[in-house]
């Protein structure tokens, strides 16, 4: 089984913690779309496997009209085979959906929305330059399952500005109101030179301490848990039999194939990008030239090893002892067995089953420091 | 004889003495100004970069003066104090002297002591007024400077400037006026001063010498007077542009030797070339065996480059006798080699060559100077290294070298040099006023003190205008205690250093500070101590990392999150072990330049 993810690089506005590659002005957005149902074509061999998922991200994929929607899904419907087609998830600021864009998503292939809700206090709203207002989240996600949407991911951000922990408590209630079936946590980071960043360092703006960090990220674990959600990745907690399908790809080496400026593939053997810019993504594709319009690399067996590493110590599947031994030859499986080891007694991972191998609580707050170890 | 002169040139770093002496090549067609890399004499690279002459040079100049043929023979000397011996022995080999001194500048400290040094010589001095172009020259001022320390006349002074040529002419002619031309028995037994030596890959040790006595043929029996070795001469000739053979040189010769000796050791700057079977009844006054001043560990930063370190030190000493090693471990750092230099600069020589002619990385150890620790049994151990000192119990006490430190500086400075210099232990000695504004002080001072950063310091106090000399004076007792840095609870040998009692508590802090500043959290706390003997004087805390988690890791995260995963793993593979805490390379180096 393969995915296919659909980068739409525009936002209507851009938030202050955010250092993608989105563009705010939608000029060329036209050709844009023209350039990706291109490379859709173009591309549909790249996988050998039949889709099981598709991914609208962004950028804000609903900054599409309804029309540029049914231009991608055409391209898509031309050149791949949907009969295996289990989720099809369509990232979404509340803003847009009104009643009609929402009647229309429905009546796509799309089955499962992501929301960027983020919080559910107007205040933490406004501090991020988000253009929605919390009523207007809890009315989108009402108006959504009321038409059919029965799969709803939201994303909730903690440890941003002044945020205490009472604040977050009361973020993620609201959340178990909704009935939802996924949630993000996403901790607020710092990326440099975001305008985040600057207002930090001027001190116009506070972060919460370490200490209250963590609380925060303890408190999500043990409070989605506690009410039925499943802490199946660092930051992604769901329901019962409702984990992104698209997103545990990318967890468990499952082939992907990216369209779009800077959207990345992977065929089980490179990993490959496109260039960021959406001006000459879109004029190389359009224009026929011979340029390439993306950068790869082969994957070498310590870069297979190390990604299996840092994706897999963030799961709740965890590192398998076995399929170390099975998939990498002995100088990584000793590695891996020693560093285990070492961990084990530090109390940082544990068994979860046989040869299997999960981090402890203690452990997720410091999961890179404990993917550095055990990387080679 | 009498149409030879023998120079050298006297001048501070930056005065423009390469390229004055560059025009002088130039007017007597000893190169053409097409061959010319800018300052011909300086030929390692460093040499030009940092403007500054490590190695002594010579070249011969020809020169038709009123009808007559001239040998001029030009001998550079290094400038910087590192290599004071050295310059001794090249003014040794001279009759006269340009006094370079920079028109916008003034006398420096350098500049004064080789003077004097010229002045013992009985050189005949000729001053000279460089850099005349430029917007800002002060000829008044430093004419007087001048006149008042050799005594000699408005009239002897000669205006140039190495940039336009100015007074080149007027030089050339009073090295020849003025200067005598060598005296010397060309029938008496040979007896030539070595003043320098190369090494070439092909040829091996050139020498550098001056006849002062007798002739040197090629393929003469020889025999250097300090070692005791001898040679055949199997060639011998005079340094132009490039090396020309000559089939026999003779007293008031300056030439070079090939003998096919391999190593730099057994060539000593200052010893004596005699023939072997018709020697010299004595030698040439003034030698000195080359003695290092600074000491400090050099370890490899890949423990894998070892041998290739040793080879390369190796490699260096072939050419510059004057560095010592040995091999020498430490606990956090692993094998590697005691040094010994002349000075720091020599020290910063060396660590660049190794990097740049080896390609070898290295880290540098705190430096030191070398101890005598008088034992409770009555022994003398000599010190170098801070591990080396014996447990306090069995140490009488003990010695440190002193040095007689000059610096000349801008009256303004004078306050703050002061200052700077009675932290350092100096005692003052003497304060003159060479000018109304320019003053030299002269202070008694444990070389140890500045050895570690007392000329950053001097430099931004004095915003660069202050100079420095030194000489070593002898030693005296002192209160030394072996400082030590802990990281939880394991001392780090590299770290350690001898240090004067009263400095060990500031030093102990800052270190402390520094370290905590270098060294990455972990994931337990580390505790950074400072001590002597069991006591401790400062302590920091490395808090542990708490936190270390990425928010997102999606499909197009992967490959970037990997990236900067692997080079951070690679800094964490550089890093040294000590006990259960990883150390940064820079910890080590970074040491040596606290505030």
């Amino acid at each position: 089984m393969s995915g296919l993810y659909i980068h739409i690089p525009y936002c209507k506005q851009k938030c202050i913690y955010c250092d993608f590659y989105s563009s705010a002005t939608r000029e060329s957005k036209e050709s844009y779309i023209k350039a990706l149902t291109k490379e859709i074509s173009l591309r549909k061999d790249y996988l050998d496997k039949p889709l099981r998922t598709i991914y609208f991200g962004g950028g804000t994929p609903s900054t599409l009209s309804k029309e540029e929607i049914s231009l991608i899904f055409n391209a898509i419907k031309d050149n791949f085979d949907l009969s295996l087609l289990e989720e099809t998830t369509f990232e979404a600021n509340p803003e847009h959906l009104n009643k009609d864009y929402l009647d229309f998503l429905i009546s796509t292939p799309i089955n499962r929305l992501s929301l960027g809700t983020q919080s559910f206090d107007d205040n933490d709203l406004k501090t991020l330059g988000r253009k929605h207002s919390s009523l207007e989240s809890i009315e989108v996600i009402r108006n959504a399952q009321k038409i059919g949407f029965y799969n709803i991911s939201i994303d909730l951000m903690f440890n941003l500005p002044s945020m205490s922990l009472e604040k977050w408590k009361a973020n993620l209630f609201k959340a178990m109101d909704l009935n939802i079936q996924h949630i993000s946590a996403y901790s607020l980071s710092v990326e440099e030179g975001t305008m985040l960043d600057k207002l930090i360092s001027k001190k116009r703006l506070n972060i919460p301490s370490e200490t209250e960090q963590l609380e925060q990220f303890n408190y999500a674990i043990d409070f989605l848990e506690s009410n039925g959600f499943e802490h199946y990745e660092t930051s992604n907690y769901a329901a019962k039999g409702f984990r992104s399908l698209h997103n545990s790809n990318y967890w468990n080496n499952t082939p992907y194939l990216g369209v779009g400026a800077s959207a990345h593939s992977f065929n089980g053997k490179e990993r490959r990008w496109n260039i960021s810019s959406i001006d000459n993504y879109s004029s190389i594709l359009n224009s026929n030239s011979k340029e390439d319009y993306f950068e790869k690399e082969i994957l070498s067996e310590k870069d297979f090893y190390n990604e299996y590493i840092m994706v897999g110590i963030r799961t709740k599947e965890g590192l398998d002892k076995n399929f170390v031994e099975r998939n990498f030859s002995e100088t990584f499986s000793k590695e891996f067995n020693k560093t285990i080891e070492s961990l084990l007694n530090r109390n940082l991972v544990e068994k979860s089953s046989q040869n299997i191998f999960t981090l402890t609580r203690k452990a997720i707050e410091i999961s890179n420091q404990i993917a550095l170890e055990l990387i080679a | 004889m009498k149409n030879i002169r023998n120079f050298c040139i006297i001048a501070h770093i930056d005065h423009g003495k390469s390229t004055l002496a560059d025009r002088l090549l130039e007017f007597t067609k000893t190169i053409s100004s097409r061959d010319m890399s800018a300052q011909v004499l300086d030929d390692m690279d460093l040499e030009k970069e940092r403007g500054i002459t490590i190695k002594s040079h010579a070249i011969q100049m020809e020169y038709l003066y009123k009808g007559e043929k001239f040998i001029l023979n030009l001998i550079d000397t290094p400038g910087h104090v590192d290599f004071s011996y050295e310059v001794s022995r090249s003014i040794a080999a001279c009759e006269g002297a340009l006094l370079i001194v920079d028109a916008t500048q003034g006398i420096q400290a350098q500049t004064i002591s080789n003077l004097y040094q010229a002045l013992d010589h009985d050189l005949e001095i000729i001053p000279i007024l460089n850099k005349m172009d430029l917007q800002n020259a002060m000829p008044e001022e430093v004419s007087d400077q001048i006149i008042e320390l050799i005594g000699c006349s408005q009239e002897d002074i000669i205006p140039a400037s190495g940039k336009t040529g100015l007074g080149v002419e007027a030089i050339l002619e009073a090295i020849i006026e003025r200067i005598e031309a060598p005296k010397g028995d060309v029938n008496a037994p040979l007896q030539a001063l070595i003043f320098d030596s190369v090494f070439n890959n092909f040829r091996g040790i050139i020498s550098y010498f001056r006849i002062i006595n007798g002739t040197l043929k090629k393929g003469d029996r020889i025999k250097f007077v300090n070692t005791g070795k001898d040679y055949n001469a199997d060639e011998v000739g005079v340094l132009k542009l490039k090396p020309e053979p000559r089939p026999i040189l003779s007293a008031g010769d300056v030439g070079y030797l090939i003998t096919g000796i391999k190593t730099a050791k057994e060539v000593n700057v200052g010893d004596t070339i005699t023939l072997l079977d018709n020697p010299c009844e004595k030698a040439i006054a003034g030698f000195e065996a080359v003695k290092p001043m600074v000491f400090a560990g050099i370890y490899p930063v890949d423990a894998d480059d070892y041998e290739e370190l040793r080879f390369s030190i190796e490699k260096l000493q072939l050419n510059d006798a004057s560095l010592t090693f040995e091999p020498e471990s430490s606990l956090a750092l692993g094998f590697g080699f005691r040094c010994g230099f002349l000075g720091l600069l020599h020290m910063e020589i060396i660590q660049e060559r190794l990097t740049r002619e080896f390609n070898i990385d290295v880290i540098t150890t705190v430096p030191n100077v070398n101890y005598k620790v008088h034992t409770n049994k009555g022994e003398i151990l000599d010190v170098y290294n801070p591990s080396g000192l014996p447990e306090p119990n069995y140490i009488d006490f003990i010695e440190e070298p002193y040095i007689v430190a000059s610096i000349i500086t801008k009256a303004e400075y004078i306050g703050s040099i002061l200052t700077l210099c009675i932290e350092k232990r100096g005692i003052l000695k003497n304060q003159t006023y060479l000018t109304c504004d320019r003053a030299e002080i002269v202070f008694e001072m444990p070389l140890g003190e500045i050895v570690f950063d007392f000329y950053d310091k001097l430099k931004s106090i004095s915003k660069g205008y202050a100079s420095f000399d030194y000489h070593p004076l002898d030693f005296k007792p002192s209160k030394l205690v072996r400082l030590e840095i802990l990281l939880n609870g394991d001392p780090v040998d590299a770290l350690s250093a001898l240090t004067h009692t009263d400095n060990a508590y500031p030093l102990g802090r800052k270190m402390c500070e520094k370290l905590k500043e270098l060294i990455p959290r972990q994931q337990f706390d580390i505790a950074i101590q400072a001590a002597i003997g069991s006591k401790i004087i400062a302590r920091e805390t490395v808090k542990a990392v708490r936190k270390d988690v990425t928010a997102k890791c999606y499909g197009g995260d992967i490959s970037r999150k990997r990236k900067l995963l692997e080079k951070q793993k690679e800094g964490k593979k550089r890093m040294r072990q000590v006990g259960n805490v990883e150390v940064p390379q820079s910890a080590f180096l970074a040491v040596l330049k606290l505030d």
